[in-house]
């Protein structure tokens, strides 16, 4: 039996075949320049549209293959440079995202990316494609563990940036570039660089004229869907740092970006970062981040009052920022530190807090890893900005909070945000489930993942405004046992949304809420999940993380679309206590509208946060093949409280899996006693 | 009833003897006995319920245990012969280890006037050994069969000396060159070198034997000397009678140089160009190198042998890890970094594992006391980890350098970036101390051994770059020693120091002026390694041939003729490819990657590169490399797909000579060069000819083919 995991996968379901797109061609466009784009993709008959924040009006033209829908681009407002969330909807419904970029120089695709190419045609010196010597973005692939090369003529003298644009362009390749010179002599190496992540990006000032070569590949050889780049060639400013790293909103914020002051805009905005770049940069602007408290910057010489953010950078290796904070025994506060995840810093940060005499009380970014069962080996784990939960001691009176680099790195690229508040904990939810196609009549499952930040208690998930004609299921996380060392931790909810038959939604974003004893949390979702691989040819598993757009804002963009051919419903047989647990026995049914349909022989079943459960039994009624039994079984290990049951079983129409989901279940499970029989859940789903 | 009258006897006749401490007289005779051995009371967990320190390493941990264990009924003060300690290794009573002494022995009156006067432990400012004196301090035999007595004499911390020879332990390296007895009574049993180990509580000696060739007739006659590797390789080698072979010709020259410094055979097109090369030879050879080490493939293979010591393998540092760290590999070895910058850098590498790739060489082992393990074998040539239970059994290393070693790499931390596979390598701020596993007391850093270098270990956390100082200076007796001795190694199948690392004084250099020299050398010109191998391939001695003559032919450890060797897996692979004109198919790489340009060794897994020897890069070990040649691999080169493969690759070399209409004596020519890197023997071309002749030509060539990369000439490098 296997057990399901309701991930964010499970969110596209089936039933009415759903459009997915896996490729724009091209991948980008030129600033203000119609084009036309080819959208490829699966389930695209059904008249698809183009969503995009995009300014464009898109005009669907004619498309002669199946599993293509093309689009007329034309600019209907300015285009800053950047990239653009694309996805389709129809009356199937809402597909997934991919980002389409907008640069600044003409387009060009590279020769063995053309359809019917013959692969490996620029692999080497030999053969490398050669390119104008005028600014130009070439919009290029990695099929696999190979290498692209293009031959370029420079003039004694010049100056050439070389920059490929991939992850940050929604790309899983991580790009690596190398120059050589006409003689083959490697010149030049850029793997990662200081603001933009894992791209790649160049400099360069060429002494002799000549053929020069620039040579991309992943830093893995490894084989993506999305393996796409876009190389961009040219003598363009663009910037290198960025100081301060953010502002409040309701302000026009200055910030320096390489040298250069400009000003961000966050009056009206709603998101918790924008976008901002050099004036008339071709370079792909940088994130910015937006907060709700007071802000302030570096030097600070007084005391600090909450709540605040404080805009600093360790300028030199070595490098420690104080801030002095007046406390009083007893109270508590959350120190979080903003610097590596917002992508413009280097920053490994270690927040410290001290007393007066020095003595170290607490720190954050240096401390025992948390439990993390999904890492397969030490390379694969990951670590994010540091949190700090601190309750003032007795006797304390004055804290100095300190802001150092783990690695005692600094400079220009080692800027961060340090937020302080007065909290004993915190929550932050977010949907990790992209988008959702709810079948008319019947039943989709979202996951969301929720951090605890010193809250232990029962948590519950819940929607905020759920349109009429929509009912839902679960949401519930139970308690966690308090663990003075360990105070931050993910927890998943899931939740099965059923569509009455009549309701009809296109591309409505839902909202949730995680909400607590005396806290709530709005969650924010993802906007697109674009899968990175890992190898596992070579015997060792890399498991990676995927690309998302949480930056977008995004809630949870929602659809409706044909009933299923069939729903599938659970409920609670009967429920008794053991020796050393409990066990449940459940009953699932399909309802078919089509009674040739062929069912499956098992249902998979998942209960999110319940440890030590055991799904056994599984058997469909002999006599009625549309129902069947399971056993589930707690031991002495799993928790009491409040959980939620859902299941799902994968028919076969046609040729394709179609996954059927059933509304969730409560399931409450309670302290063992030594009572020898007790019924202890409801069979009445959640609303 | 007899106990007792043996003990009434002896009481008398024992009770007015010398003062006798722990010290100076019992610990001896428990090493000597055996009771502080391994399988006995030296076990880890001891024996029968009674612990003692491996080979006596912890005198005060086996006073105590003496004294304490059983709650103190070991002794019977007032009767000693009553005592179990007596007892029992007189088989008195029961004991498992059997007898170890009789009753009227010294070794019985010795511990039994011990016990009479209280069983005191001594005075360590008077009774500890500080040194002893091995007679005579080398030894040279004319011939087998002859022998000869060593004496020890072991001296104190008050000044007075004793005769140790019967209580010191005399061990041969090579049993079957020199043998010695239990009277301390060295035999020759053949010609050859072997060294005497000899120690004594704690303190060590070295005695090297040498048997020379009773044959008579040797006249030297010398051989051109163009550096000081030849004079000093000459003087050893006249001095034991062993004539060196001659030279080799142009063409094993040239296979043997490409072979060492880029992994790879040489091509058809550059034998026959240098053969055809009237330079002066000496001038021609050494243009080669001087081409060899600036070629790209000089840089690959190398990275090879330095990702083999470093365990680059995506097992420890993730796919973009073990990329980034096998550039910064090759790119110090192309660019020639010294030596000491390279070992720097990796010592003291903090930050990103992805923004610095030196700091992969933490997250290989990770925790402290491996990392020192890997870095004094790696750097120092020198492996610590039998101290890290007990004091060296064959070196003067304690537990406690062990752990004062290990105490460098306590503060090193690692933790998850934020980037998929990124680890941050830092200096932990707090609770970094290294432990003592006896009692748990704080250790603190300190050099293995002094060196003239004025290092100072900062009492904070950043105690590795001291360490770093310290390893690379010029004064550290082991840094560039170990590295010239290594170096020397990867040319001649053999290190002057073997295994190159395992230096230690059991295990001393067979031409201890050769290395210094080198060493020297290389201090001199700042750590550079390409000018060491340089150095090295421009002699006679590494031109000699294998072959050998009536003089050297049983030597095979002063460098008296080469050592045949059979290709490390990638060199054979990537011969077997070029020989056969095509091309590897190893998967997640770029078509056109050589098996001596693999990221690690979990590409192409479990495959041909594997059977043939490949590292796992497990450990840092060199042994991990094997060359030797087993039963499978044999049946691979013969039924394996991937010389079968190669032979009959459609664009490969035999499809080629063939569609390009080649005579046969121009297939036969080719397929010598491609393979054996030199043109075929009247014999040899006149039997290829026919067999091309017999049949259908391309079959016939592919066989031919075929046979040649399953012979010795491709298989070896000589």
């Amino acid at each position: 039996m296997r057990m399901l995991l309701f991930a964010v996968a499970i969110a596209i379901t089936l039933a009415a075949a759903p459009p997915t797109i896996t490729e724009l061609q091209p991948r980008g466009a030129q600033k203000g320049r119609p084009f036309l784009l080819t959208i490829a993709g699966t389930n695209l008959t059904e008249g698809p549209a183009v969503l995009s924040s995009l300014p464009a009006n898109f005009t669907a033209v004619s498309s002669e293959k199946i599993g293509y829908a093309t689009f007329l681009v034309e600019p209907t407002a300015d285009w800053p440079i950047g990239t653009y969330p694309v996805r389709v909807q129809a009356a199937n419904g809402l597909s997934n995202i991919l980002l389409l970029s907008i640069g600044a120089f003409p387009e060009l695709v590279e020769e063995e990316s053309r359809p019917g190419s013959l692969p490996h045609q620029n692999d080497t010196i030999e053969r490398a494609q050669t390119l104008p010597s005028t600014p130009i973005t070439i919009n290029g692939k990695l099929m696999g563990p190979e290498r692209d090369v293009y031959r370029l003529q420079i003039k004694a003298g010049e100056r050439r940036v070389f920059e490929v644009d991939a992850r940050r362009a929604g790309s899983a390749i991580d790009p690596v570039i190398h120059v050589y010179d006409a003689a083959g002599k490697r010149i030049a190496r850029s793997e990662d660089d200081p603001t933009i992540g894992l791209d790649a990006r160049l400099d360069l000032t060429f002494p002799k004229e000549g053929f020069y070569y620039v040579e991309i590949f992943d830093a893995r050889f490894s084989t993506q869907a999305q393996n796409f780049y876009r190389f961009k060639t040219g003598a363009y400013q663009y910037p290198t740092d960025i100081y301060p790293l953010g502002g409040r909103r309701g302000e026009q914020v200055e910030l320096t970006l390489s040298n250069t002051k400009i000003k961000a805009d966050l009056t009206n905005t709603k998101l918790n970062q924008i976008s901002v770049n050099l004036p008339d940069s071709p370079a792909l602007p940088l994130a910015f981040a937006v907060g709700d408290f007071p802000e302030i910057g570096e030097p600070v010489t007084a005391p600090i009052t909450l709540p605040i953010t404080i805009n600093g950078r360790l300028a030199q290796p070595g490098e420690i920022d104080k801030y002095e904070l007046p406390v009083e025994p007893g109270e508590e506060f959350i120190f979080e530190l903003q610097a590596r995840e917002l992508g413009t810093s280097k920053l490994t940060g270690l927040i410290v807090v001290s007393d007066e005499s020095g003595k170290r009380l607490a720190a954050a970014g240096d401390g025992p890893l948390p439990v993390d069962v999904g890492a397969v080996q030490a390379s694969s784990r990951t670590l994010g900005d540091p949190i700090l939960l601190f309750k003032v001691p007795p006797g304390v009176q004055r804290i100095t909070v300190s802001v150092e680099d783990l690695a005692k790195r600094g400079g220009t690229h080692y800027a961060y945000r340090l937020t302080a508040k007065r909290a004993a904990y915190d929550l932050r939810a977010t949907i990790v489930t992209p988008f959702l196609n709810i079948p008319s009549g019947g039943t989709a499952i979202v996951a969301i993942d929720v951090e605890r930040r010193g809250f232990m208690g029962p948590l519950k998930v819940e929607p905020v405004n759920l349109p009429a004609g929509l009912t839902v299921s679960g949401g519930d996380i139970p308690a966690d046992i308090p663990d003075p060392l360990i105070r931050t931790m993910n927890r998943r909810a899931i939740l099965s949304l059923t569509a009455s038959k009549d309701l009809k939604l296109s591309n409505t974003e839902l909202n949730f809420r995680v909400v607590g004893d005396k806290i709530e949390r709005a969650a924010t979702g993802l906007g697109y999940l674009i899968a990175v691989s890992g190898a596992s040819t070579q015997g060792v598993v890399d498991r990676q993380r995927a690309l998302n757009g949480l930056a977008l804002g995004y809630k949870l963009p929602t659809a409706t679309t044909a009933s299923e051919i069939a729903t599938l419903t659970l409920s609670l047989d009967k429920s008794e206590q053991k020796e050393v647990g409990f066990e449940y026995r459940f009953r699932w049914r399909w309802t078919l509208t089509n009674s040739m349909q062929a069912l499956p022989d098992t249902v998979n079943v998942d209960v999110p946060n319940l440890q030590s459960n055991r799904v056994i039994e599984v058997e469909v009624d002999k006599k009625d093949k549309t129902t069947g039994t399971f056993l589930l079984t707690t031991s002495k290990n799993s928790l009491a409280g409040l959980y939620s049951i859902g299941i799902s079983g994968r028919l076969m129409v046609g040729a394709m899996p179609l996954d059927i989901f059933s509304p969730l279940l409560r399931l409450d499970v309670p302290e063992l006693t030594t009572d020898d029989t007790k019924t202890n859940a409801t069979n009445n789903p959640v609303r | 009833m007899r106990l007792t009258i043996l003990f009434a006897s002896l009481a008398f006749a024992l009770s007015a003897a010398e003062p006798v401490t722990f010290l100076r007289d019992v610990a001896p005779i428990l090493n000597k006995t055996g009771c502080t051995s391994g399988p006995c009371h030296g076990a880890a967990k001891g024996k029968n319920g009674f612990k003692l320190s491996l080979r006596g390493y912890d005198p005060q941990f086996d006073y105590q245990a003496l004294l304490y264990d059983l709650s103190g009924r070991r002794f019977n003060r007032a009767q000693p012969a009553h005592s179990l300690m007596l007892a029992k290794p007189s088989q008195q009573l029961p004991h498992g280890g059997g007898q170890r002494f009789e009753t009227d022995s010294l070794y019985y009156k010795t511990i039994y006037n011990w016990i009479a006067q209280g069983v005191p432990f001594g005075d360590p400012t008077k009774d500890a050994v500080t040194s002893i004196e091995v007679e005579p301090k080398e030894l040279a035999m004319p011939k087998p069969g002859e022998s000869a007595q060593i004496k020890v004499v072991a001296r104190f911390a008050d000044g007075q000396s004793r005769d140790v020879t019967k209580e010191a332990t005399i061990e041969s390296n090579v049993p079957d060159v020199a043998k010695i007895d239990a009277r301390a009574k060295v035999s020759g049993e053949r010609t050859g070198e072997a060294t005497l180990l000899v120690r004594y509580q704690g303190k060590y000696a070295t005695v090297p034997v040498t048997i020379l060739n009773p044959k008579p007739g040797f006249v030297w006659k010398p051989l051109p000397q163009y550096s000081y590797i030849d004079q000093l390789v000459d003087t050893k080698l006249r001095k034991l009678n062993l004539q060196p072979s001659g030279g080799i010709d142009d063409a094993t020259f040239l296979r043997r140089i490409t072979l060492d410094l880029t992994g790879a055979i040489p091509t058809p097109d550059e034998v026959r160009t240098f053969l055809a090369d009237t330079t002066p030879q000496r001038l021609k050879r050494s243009k080669r190198i001087d081409k060899l080490i600036a070629s790209p493939a000089y840089s690959d293979h190398w990275t090879v042998k330095w990702g083999d010591l470093l365990q680059s393998s995506r097992k420890f540092l993730g796919e973009k890890g073990t990329y980034g760290f096998r550039e910064w590999i090759h790119q110090s070895i192309a660019s020639n970094k010294s030596y000491d910058k390279m070992a720097r850098e990796l010592l003291t590498s903090r930050g990103s594992s992805y923004d610095d790739p030196a700091a992969n060489y933490f997250r290989t082992t990770r925790e402290p006391k491996p990392t020192m393990e890997k870095t004094t074998q790696v750097f120092l040539g020198v492996r610590m980890v039998c101290a890290q239970c007990h004091d060296h059994p064959f070196e003067k290393w304690t537990q406690n350098q062990y752990y004062q070693m290990a105490a460098f790499f306590s503060v090193v931390g690692l933790r998850p970036g934020y980037e998929v596979g990124e680890e941050i390598i830092y200096d932990q701020r707090a609770d970094y101390e290294m432990k003592h596993p006896k009692d748990s007391r704080v250790v603190a850093p300190q050099f293995l051994i002094a060196s003239t270098a004025n290092v100072k270990i900062p009492s904070d956390e950043h105690r590795r770059d001291a360490l770093a100082d310290w390893l690379v200076s010029k004064q550290n007796p082991f840094f560039a020693k170990a590295i010239a001795n290594r170096i020397w190694s990867y040319f001649f199948n053999k290190g002057i120091i073997d295994p190159v690392d395992d230096i230690r004084a059991s295990n001393p250099p067979v031409n201890p002026a050769l290395l210094e020299a080198l060493t020297k050398d290389l201090l001199d010109h700042n750590y550079d390694l390409q000018y060491l191998m340089r150095t090295i391939v421009n002699s006679r001695i590494y031109q000699t041939t294998f072959v050998p003559n009536e003089w050297n032919e049983k030597d095979a450890d002063n460098f008296s003729h080469a050592l045949p060797r059979r290709l490390g897996s990638e060199q054979l692979m990537d011969a077997v490819e070029l020989a056969a004109g095509s091309r590897p198919n190893f998967p997640d790489v770029p078509e056109d990657t050589n098996a001596g340009q693999l990221p690690d060794p979990h590409v192409g897994k479990d495959g041909f590169l594997d059977l043939f020897g490949r590292p796992t890069r497990e450990s840092a070990c060199e042994c991990e490399r094997r060359t030797d040649l087993s039963l499978p691999q044999a049946l691979n080169l013969v039924n394996g797909t991937t010389i079968s493969d190669a032979v009959a690759d459609p664009k490969g070399r035999i499809s080629k000579l063939v569609l390009a209409g080649k005579a046969d004596a121009a297939i036969v020519e080719e397929l010598y060069l491609a393979t054996l890197s030199r043109l075929p023997n009247k014999q040899e071309a006149d039997n290829g000819l026919k067999y091309l002749a017999g049949g259908p030509r391309a079959t016939r060539a592919q066989d031919l083919l075929w046979a040649l990369l399953n012979s010795k000439g491709f298989l070896y490098s000589y």
